[in-house]
């Protein structure tokens, strides 16, 4: 697993250094009072970091990792696993700076609030295992391609609904807001079952 | 214990049928895998590896079946694919830490040693190799884990003969060990010729035949005649006829041929020619 993970992010260095750049510097926008209420760049980072074992994934098929892969002693549920892992890294490392950026916008705006705070935060963790829950079952049954669509949905999604429609009031909610990265982990989970499923059946 | 036991495995694709195929690879020995492209070569060593399901039959890998714990199994085994799939962005110094975080039996030294010896770039990236340099890091990674058992799918092609005959010494000198075995699959049947104990002909997934290297040269000769002598020689010793303006070539299982007709030694290579033509 060590060896699997010290890989990716070797790749992930490599490959996708614009990729880490415009995430951070979403992330310092994100911190800056003049984006108002607009959401998109709290929540952005997070989806793309999120999204990061996808593109990693589908480096290793094109470049027959994953063959490669299975002539080592590592079993299909350890690679499954690492992808995961990589998901969860990337989304709780970027989610922390984001949720550090948010902290600080509100302090130097003057408007703190500590349940409003903990509200964002529990969406933001809601939202970030999502990428990789919806995309990486997909791509280990499919293979890349068809998992790459679904990525691209999920971000056109977001980017669409962030846009476009203003936050809601999250204080008016009838539900407890802490209930949604509680179903965001259940998915997460049921996505990580899945892909370990798909990929034992899965042919090279 | 064989390294290798291979019982009437059986893979159907689409267009395309591995049959029946029984292969036993003793310890200590070297099995070169022989045939055309699509004769099933690399399904076979992919069976072996479970990297693709079988159909049916069964695969014995150091004493244990494949689809029991095969992950212990494979810290024994030594791999190198056709393609090798290292990723472009790695250096070879990257792979050999992650190598080192995968195997348990990892032996840096080793590694770094067989980078040396093959004279493989530690510093530049995967992307940025030659396809044989690319060939040779992956015989060094499958060398440097104290495996048992290396099994090679065209792991000699794209390197060029000085190299490659640096490459068939290490795997000599590897199987030098009675413990250590070499499964190698090439279609430069020279090479195998070389350094194989046993060789296996595979042709349209079919399993022509598996027989030790010496007693192939032993039963079978080549017999050049005219078309009349050729005529003569009963029909169930010649494995293959060959006639061009000069005369008649024929393959033939030499005891089976009366008389005390001068043979040319067969190579291994024109007897698989022969086969294969002749069940075609």
């Amino acid at each position: 697993m060590k060896g699997l993970l010290r890989k990716d992010f070797y790749m992930l260095w490599s490959y996708n250094k614009m990729f880490l750049i415009l995430i951070f510097g979403f992330i310092a926008l994100s911190a800056l009072p003049v984006n108002g209420d607009n959401t998109f760049f709290f929540y952005y980072p997070c989806i793309l970091g999120s999204a990061l074992p996808v593109y990693l994934l589908a480096y290793d098929e094109a470049e027959h990792w994953c063959t490669f892969c299975d002539t080592l002693p590592v079993t299909r549920q350890q690679f499954v696993a690492g992808k995961y892992l990589m998901g969860l890294i990337c989304a709780g490392i970027i989610s922390i700076l984001s949720a550090a950026a948010a902290g600080l916008r509100m302090v130097r705006s003057g408007g703190f609030d500590s349940v409003d705070f903990g509200d964002q935060l529990a969406i933001l963790a809601a939202i970030a295992p999502l990428p990789a829950a919806l995309c990486l079952p997909l791509m280990f049954k499919y293979g890349t391609q068809k998992g790459r669509i679904a990525l691209f949905v999920v971000i056109g999604l977001f980017c669409g609904v962030t846009i476009l429609v203003d936050p809601p009031e999250l204080s008016g909610l009838s539900f407890p807001i802490w209930a949604l990265p509680v179903l965001s982990a259940a998915l997460f989970v049921i996505s990580w079952l899945l892909s370990v499923r798909f990929y034992q059946k899965r042919e090279f | 214990m064989n390294a290798l036991e291979i019982r009437d495995l059986t893979k159907h694709y689409g267009g395309f049928s591995l049959e029946h195929l029984n292969l036993t690879l003793p310890k200590g020995c070297i099995m070169g895998l022989v045939g055309e492209n699509g004769a099933g070569k690399s399904t076979t060593i992919k069976l072996i590896l479970n990297v693709i399901r079988r159909d049916g039959g069964t695969v014995t890998l150091l004493g244990k079946d494949n689809r029991e714990n095969l992950a212990l199994t494979k810290e024994d085994v030594g791999v190198v694919l056709d393609e090798v799939g290292i990723s472009a962005c790695l250096t070879a110094r990257q792979v050999g830490r992650i190598m080192k975080d995968i195997y348990r039996n990892w032996d840096q030294a080793a590694f770094d040693g067989f980078l040396t010896r093959l004279a493989v770039p530690t510093d530049r990236k995967f992307k940025e190799f030659s396809r044989g340099m690319k060939m040779k890091l992956g015989i060094a990674i499958a060398l440097s884990h104290h495996a048992k058992l290396l099994i090679l799918d065209e792991a000699t092609s794209g390197l060029d003969p000085v190299v490659r005959d640096e490459v068939m010494d290490i795997f000599m000198e590897f199987t030098r060990d009675e413990a250590h075995s070499i499964l190698i699959s090439s279609h430069i049947v020279s090479d195998l010729e070389k350094i194989c104990d046993y060789i296996a002909f595979l042709h349209k997934g079919k399993l022509l035949l598996c027989e030790e290297k010496d007693r192939l040269k032993e039963e079978y000769g080549v017999l050049h005649c005219t078309p009349q002598e050729a005529d003569a020689i009963p029909a169930a010793a010649v494995i293959g006829r060959k006639t061009s303006a000069y005369g008649c070539e024929l393959l033939v299982k030499r005891d089976q041929v009366s008389g005390n007709p001068t043979f040319s030694p067969v190579d291994i290579e024109q007897l698989f020619i022969f086969m294969a033509k002749e069940e075609n």
